[in-house]
């Protein structure tokens, strides 16, 4: 039979006040210390080369350099990959006149990056075309992977541009595997891989020149319509990015077009759900007074055309895209402001200058 | 609203803490625990609010009940109330638990095809109806004291213990309620915050972390998937060490967070995988569900005289009524009887003679560790059991670990040798370590007495709270980097 326990209460203060005071003050320094031993870890790795980020920092780094080189006024590209391989930016400069640099990008970079480059590399009377991927507009904000190897490896300077507790979200995210990894190569770079994607294949204008029409290696898994095809989530912070940058834009003197992304044409898209989206789409840039450029039925194409995903075009693919866009882009654009001072004569200067 | 969710910890526990400062403070006992019963309220109501009221109406039923019983003369009258009682906890629990599993054991049986009501199971529900039964069982034989209805219901609802054990005694709690100072003092409060803080190291750095190699293993015993010996071996040892640090953590969790009111709890692990014998196993592991089981099921089934043969039968009994209680699976109750069946064992086994006569043989250094090693082997052999998806994936995973029909595991895509670094650093934590409890004995963390205190143990100094607080950020930390996991034991 089980014997009634005695009543309990907590035995006597071991310790006075004071050290229970000192202990707690302890606790809270060393989750400061711990916090900050991190922080400083994470620094010290700053540029370590590994072999997740390597393509898009070198990407990053190549298209940054072009940017600042290329005299403004200008036209940038500013999307994810759909930009990257399927818009060529050096036949858009020959046909148009306007010096054009292809910023386009990794999508998984996220919107807020993505964004923050297109600040980065933007000056007065700039225009910027944005055929963002449909997935730009349904971000929630978390951090994924290729943005933290981009991040730790390529720019650092992006955390200067948070705010606190996006800030402490990003540090304490990444996996102190990768820490070590940075640190280990930082002291001692690694023989990177050499497969996948390179970025020498890009061309002086920042326009991807290896998606070869006979090297189209399209899986059937990569063969897919948008997430969103069901729609865009009011909560979606893209809403809010979009509309910052577009203010911004205003007040730097730069022009903004939206235009859609290049992708697998499906029969789903006939459907009234996709004519939801994109009318979604289509308010919101009307709402910010952002002129858009053609429908999503401009850029959809038949899977031959495209390399290695629903979102990266063949050169063929590329060309064709591209010739779209421009006809869509003679009535905004006009003639370069430089050109129509000298009369026309120095078409095609910038680029071989370059 | 779980220990270790940030609106538990950032929001809830500050002004649970607060509040019963503010309402409680110079000796208010009656607000204060008007206060925590709220808290508790909100806490439960927070993951469903439709069932606060089923577990309101559950206690006041068992209180009111309680009350008739203790003024009851033992008889007849006595008995009959004590099984209405008794039976209409085990109907609610039978309803919510068992439903499914009985329609889909019948139709399994007679060929039928009812159709299972899709019940949600309310959370704690094995646990309060549990302590409620003891409560009833011990106002018949009139051991209750009568706290009022308010102590009796912060004794069912106290957040820290509601939803996942230990399973309290009223004999522990309500002369706590009535004599302790309901009132926030700052060293049970830091003693508490570092139980609190050691059960959340458990549960996010430890149990969390070793997860990621058990459902790889179990999945593919469940879908016929093919698995190496060696990752057999590190998917059972791995769930065997994470369902541990997951419930020994919660249940610290539990005992720290009373402590910060000035509530003890009792024990609910001291260290088990040290077992040497099954019987000390259950002594060990999940402490106050055992205690239970052999004061309210055992030892009424054996009385004072029992013959050998109703000694095993009321054990197996006992045994499979604890793997039941675990969850409506045949599983569970496979694991129960297992566990039923080593004890018969092993209690054979000690009444034989030549157990006497082997015994001297192993009185060396390696004796305790060759029990140690047997035990811990039967322990993983039953979670095997307690774990995997039914009979066949059980069968096939422990066939896979004897090494018959494995593969080579190569689409697994589980690391063995990060597995089993992982599995060798908590076993040694399990093994040699000191428990919780064992290193904050100076401070009496429990309501038990603490069996080898720690050779160092705690003390509020500067270093302990500098190495508890990075401490918290690696917890902090791993909310953001490793994937988040409910507690396991709150599926029971």
């Amino acid at each position: 039979m089980e014997t009634p326990s005695a009543p309990a209460a907590p035995p006597p203060p071991t310790a006075p006040w004071r050290g229970y005071a000192r202990y707690c003050l302890a606790m809270v320094a060393g989750f400061g210390l711990a916090l900050a031993a991190w922080i400083g870890a994470i620094q010290l790795q700053f540029g370590a080369p590994t072999a997740k980020g390597r393509w898009t920092a070198e990407v990053t780094a190549i298209k940054a350099r072009i940017a600042a080189t290329t005299p403004s006024p200008k036209l940038l590209v500013v999307c994810g990959s759909n930009g990257l391989f399927g818009i060529r930016s050096e036949l858009i400069e020959r046909e148009t006149g306007w010096p054009s640099v292809n910023m386009s990008n990794h999508a998984a970079l996220g919107i807020h990056y993505l964004l923050w480059q297109a600040r980065a590399a933007a000056k007065s009377g700039d225009v910027i075309v944005m055929p963002l991927e449909y997935e730009l507009y349904q971000e929630t904000g978390a951090t994924t992977e290729i943005l933290m190897e981009q991040v730790l490896q390529g720019t650092p300077d992006y955390l200067r541009t948070m705010g606190p507790a996006p800030y402490l979200r990003f540090i304490l995210s990444v996996k102190q595997e990768r820490v070590l990894e940075g640190l280990q190569a930082k002291l001692r770079p690694p023989v990177l891989p050499t497969g996948g994607y390179q970025a020498r294949t890009l061309n002086a204008h920042g326009d991807e020149t290896n998606n070869r029409h006979e090297k189209a290696h399209l899986s059937a898994e990569e063969t897919r319509w948008t997430s969103t095809i069901d729609g865009i989530s009011p909560e979606s912070i893209s809403w809010g990015e979009l509309r910052r940058f577009r203010e911004w834009c205003r007040d730097h003197n730069i022009r903004l077009l939206a235009s859609y992304p290049a992708t697998i044409y499906f029969p789903v898209y006939e459907e009234a759900r996709w004519g939801r989206t994109v009318r979604q789409i289509e308010e919101f840039y009307r709402s910010l007074d952002v002129p858009v450029l053609g429908t999503p039925r401009d850029f959809m194409y038949d899977r031959s055309f495209f390399y290695d995903t629903a979102y990266h075009l063949t050169d063929r693919g590329m060309e064709q895209r591209t010739r779209r866009l421009i006809e869509l882009l003679r009535p905004h654009l006009g003639e370069h402001p430089h050109l129509a001072r000298r009369g026309g004569q120095a078409s095609g200067a910038q680029s071989s200058a370059r | 609203m779980l220990f270790n969710d940030y609106v538990f910890i950032g929001a809830f526990l500050p002004i649970t803490l607060l509040g019963f400062h503010l309402v409680g403070g110079r000796g208010r006992q009656r607000p204060a625990a008007f206060w925590l019963v709220l808290a508790s309220l909100v806490f439960y109501g927070w993951w469903n609010p439709l069932y606060v009221p089923l577990l309101l109406g559950s206690i006041l039923f068992n209180y009111l009940l309680g009350q008739r019983l203790a003024t009851t003369e033992p008889g007849s009258s006595a008995k009959a109330l004590l099984v209405t009682g008794i039976s209409a906890n085990l109907l609610l629990l039978g309803y919510f638990k068992y439903t499914g599993f009985l329609v889909e054991t019948w139709n399994g049986v007679a060929g039928t095809a009812w159709a299972a009501p899709k019940l949600i199971l309310p959370l704690g529900i094995s646990f309060f109806t549990f302590i409620q039964i003891g409560y009833l069982m011990d106002a018949a034989r009139r051991e209750t004291e009568d706290g009022g209805f308010l102590d009796y219901c912060l004794f069912i609802t106290f957040f820290p213990h509601l939803i996942a054990g230990p399973l309290l005694s009223h004999r522990e709690m309500l002369p706590q309620f009535s004599k302790s100072r309901l009132q926030l003092e700052p060293d049970n409060l830091m003693i508490g915050l570092t139980i609190f803080l050691a059960g959340l190291f458990q549960k996010v750095l430890l149990a969390d972390s070793i997860s990621v190699f058990v459902e790889p293993v179990f999945h593919a015993a469940a879908t016929g998937g093919s698995m190496s010996t060696a990752q057999a071996w590190a998917g059972a040892l791995a769930y065997t060490l994470q369902l541990y640090f997951d419930f020994a953590g919660y249940s610290d969790m539990a005992i720290g967070l009373a402590r910060m009111f000035g509530i003890l709890f009792p024990a609910n692990f001291n260290s088990p995988y040290r077992a040497v014998n099954i019987s000390d196993f259950w002594r060990r592991w999940h402490i106050t569900l055992s205690e239970w089981i052999r004061t309210r099921v055992f030892m009424k089934m054996t009385g004072r005289r029992a013959t050998r043969a109703r000694l095993y039968g009321a054990t197996l009994v006992s045994m499979t009524l604890c793997g039941l209680w675990h969850g409506a699976s045949w599983n569970f109750i496979f694991w129960g009887a297992l566990h039923g069946l080593y004890l018969v064992i092993y209690y054979n086994w000690r009444a034989l003679p030549l157990a006497r006569r082997v015994a001297p043989l192993f009185d060396g250094w390696w004796g305790p560790l060759l029990a140690r090693g047997l035990t811990f082997l039967c322990v993983v052999v039953g979670w095997v059991f307690f774990r995997a998806r039914d009979w066949n994936a059980a069968l096939a995973l422990l066939g896979a670990m004897a090494g018959r029909g494995a593969g080579t595991g190569a689409a697994l895509n589980l690391d063995s040798k990060a597995a089993f670094l992982w599995i060798a650093a908590l076993l040694s934590l399990a093994w040699f370590a000191p428990n919780v409890q064992q290193w904050m004995a100076p401070v009496r963390p429990t309501l038990d007495p603490v069996d080898e205190p720690a050779r160092r143990p705690w003390k509020p100094a500067v270093l302990t709270g500098l190495a508890l607080g990075a401490l918290l950020f690696l917890v902090v930390k791993g909310y953001f980097t490793l994937a988040p996991t409910q507690f396991l034991y709150f599926n029971f």
